[in-house]
């Protein structure tokens, strides 16, 4: 009995996951810095995006560093992403060193859309924004984001995980189609 | 004896053999000299991209011509969707990889920002930022010349016209919420002071704003006969629609952002017509020598694109470039064409007139005046104007300097 509840109870606990899982893409802690590294480091936060556009524009995702050169300016870019046959370099976001050596890059909501989403910004006939999905999105796939130092050779890498949407980002998406802010073209 | 003749005569010639490549100029050869360009060709900024585009069919019209001493122009266009890590990473790669000498012009105050401390400190010349902000000239740094006139200034020369030419007694500005907004605002509050006036109202939108109802009522309870927009060209279409809606209609003026006037009359639906605008090169169908000469290399090269301001200003912003060029002769390096675009005095192309000297960076400081007529083409009200503002002190005041 005993060890039938058990089983039961971590089952249950599976299918949860599994559920919040497939409702919600993915979830991770915000990962840290390692203490023992005295060089330059990266660390993405959130380390896993879905492809939802509601999702996403409404998500903060930033890329930290530290151990870089101070005044320097740095840029993040995803590595090896599969676009038009070719594999190119995605430049996501950019920042400048702080006095400590250590910078905070926030994606822009026009990075998400135009690299991420392949979508484009436009307007509709009350000139309101509105984001216009004609082509698949970037492929999922778990990819290497690096920040390059402008100034110096300094360079630091993290993995940044896009998953394809949830059903989660399915609904919303579907009611941001309704209110006429997503168009599917 | 013969054999030290010999190996001191090969000594000599692998000395002149390496002698070129360690006097070599980067992106600068015997026949070819490079230049990069950012751009957005993508994205919601598209429409200023046609620069780069105008820039490239400039360089093919100087190559056809025979080059510069020599030396035809190798140019890389590169797209970076108006999005600062894109340009960062394009200016690397040409930079680093390509090898470029210089770059010309470049759309954005935010891309040009995010470049601006890594060109000067591997000594890249730049000329010709395609924005009217003060960043590029103030203060000045070495190897970055801009031509493109200031906001500030511009706005000052359309307050000046408002007042002293149309007797306008009550000027409202309507901004965005950003330092482009904020120059434009500080210029038309600048002029005014000289005049002992004031704006009677100053309204700032976000970029994102879409609803601008609010926006127009406080200008419109404010009776103003002009209003200054210091807009993008979407926020200009809206605030013109809804201003119609609500049956104000002041005098509208604008900065030369929203210059290109086939566009805007077609997305405000014919409301930009009678719009007062400041334009930093001729007018679209100007008989300037250089404007026909111009729109005949478009024809041979670039006869898919639109004649319009923002393409044919690519040639403009390149012009004082390839005019240094022509000066720095046969020994082209960083030192030599910083010293020849110094030594630019009124030159003038299809631009304002540029002034360059040491420490002086910014080379344009005056505009005409343009109205808008029917179906979207233009007429000029005025010469070129010189700009009466004291940079400094605006520049203090609004915590630049």
């Amino acid at each position: 009995m005993n060890a039938n509840s058990s089983r039961l109870k971590r089952l249950s606990l599976i299918m949860v996951a599994g559920i919040i899982l497939f409702v919600f893409g993915c979830a991770s802690a915000p990962k840290d810095f390692d203490p023992k590294i005295t060089g330059p480091q990266l660390i993405a936060d959130p380390e896993c995006i879905t492809l939802g556009v509601a999702n996403l524009l409404g998500k903060t995702i930033t890329f930290k560093g530290k151990g870089f050169k101070p005044g320097d300016s740095v840029f993040i870019s995803l590595l090896g992403v599969e676009k038009g046959g070719q594999k190119v370099d995605l430049a996501l976001a950019d920042a400048e060193v702080d006095p400590t050596g250590s910078f905070v890059a926030k994606v822009p909501t026009l990075s998400k859309v135009t690299e991420l989403l392949r979508a484009d910004m436009g307007s509709n006939a009350k000139m309101e924004n509105i984001v216009i999905v004609s082509k698949p999105p970037i492929p999922a796939g778990t990819y290497t984001a690096r920040a390059v130092s402008m100034e110096s050779d300094l360079k630091a890498e993290t993995a940044f995980g896009i998953k394809d949407p949830s059903a989660g980002d399915a609904i919303k998406d579907w009611l941001g189609g309704l209110a006429g802010k997503i168009v599917k073209k | 004896m013969k054999r030290y003749f010999l190996m001191g005569l090969c000594v000599l010639v692998v000395l002149l053999g390496a002698a070129p490549l360690v006097c070599a100029e980067r992106g600068v050869t015997d026949t070819e000299i490079r230049i990069g360009q950012w751009g957005p060709q993508t994205g919601p900024a598209a429409l200023w991209g046609a620069v780069a585009r105008g820039t490239g069919c400039y360089f093919d019209m100087i190559n056809d011509e025979g080059g510069i001493h020599g030396r035809k122009i190798t140019y890389y266009l590169r797209d970076d969707g108006y999005m600062p890590p894109r340009t960062k990473a394009i200016a690397k790669e040409l930079l680093e990889d390509k090898k470029v000498f210089a770059f010309a012009s470049g759309v954005g105050t935010a891309p040009g920002m995010a470049v601006k401390k890594y060109l000067d400190s591997n000594k890249v010349p730049w000329v010709g930022p395609a924005t009217g902000s003060s960043h590029w000239g103030y203060p000045p740094t070495r190897y970055l010349f801009a031509d493109y006139p200031l906001y500030i200034d511009e706005a000052a020369i359309l307050v000046n016209y408002a007042v002293k030419t149309m007797g306008k007694k009550r000027i409202a500005f309507f901004y965005q919420n950003d330092d482009y907004g904020k120059e434009g605002l500080a210029g038309a509050e600048y002029a005014l002071e000289k005049l002992g006036m004031k704006l009677v109202a100053s309204v700032s939108a976000e970029p994102l704003d879409t609803d601008l109802s609010s926006h127009c009522m406080k200008l419109k309870e404010a009776n103003p006969d002009c209003v200054l927009m210091w807009v993008l060209p979407k926020h200009g279409a809206i605030i013109l629609g809804t201003a119609a809606k609500l049956g104000f209609s002041p005098q509208w003026m604008t900065t030369s952002t929203l210059s290109d006037t086939d566009i805007m009359y077609k997305i405000t639906k014919g409301l930009f017509k009678d719009v007062i605008y400041t334009s930093f090169g001729e007018l679209i169908d100007s008989p300037h020598p250089l404007m026909l000469k111009y729109k005949k290399a478009q024809e041979k090269f670039a006869a898919q694109e639109r004649w319009g301001i923002f393409f044919y200003a690519g040639f403009l912003f390149a012009e004082p470039m390839v005019e240094a060029f022509k000066k720095a002769g046969r020994n082209l390096t960083a030192e030599t064409f910083v010293d020849a675009m110094e030594s630019l005095k009124d030159f003038q192309g299809i631009g304002p007139k540029l002034t360059y000297g040491p420490g002086k960076r910014q080379g344009a400081r005056s505009s005409f005046l343009a109205k808008v007529t029917e179906g979207g083409k233009a007429v000029k009200v005025s010469d070129w104007m010189e700009s009466d503002v004291d940079l400094q002190a605006v520049l203090k005041k609004i915590g630049r300097l």
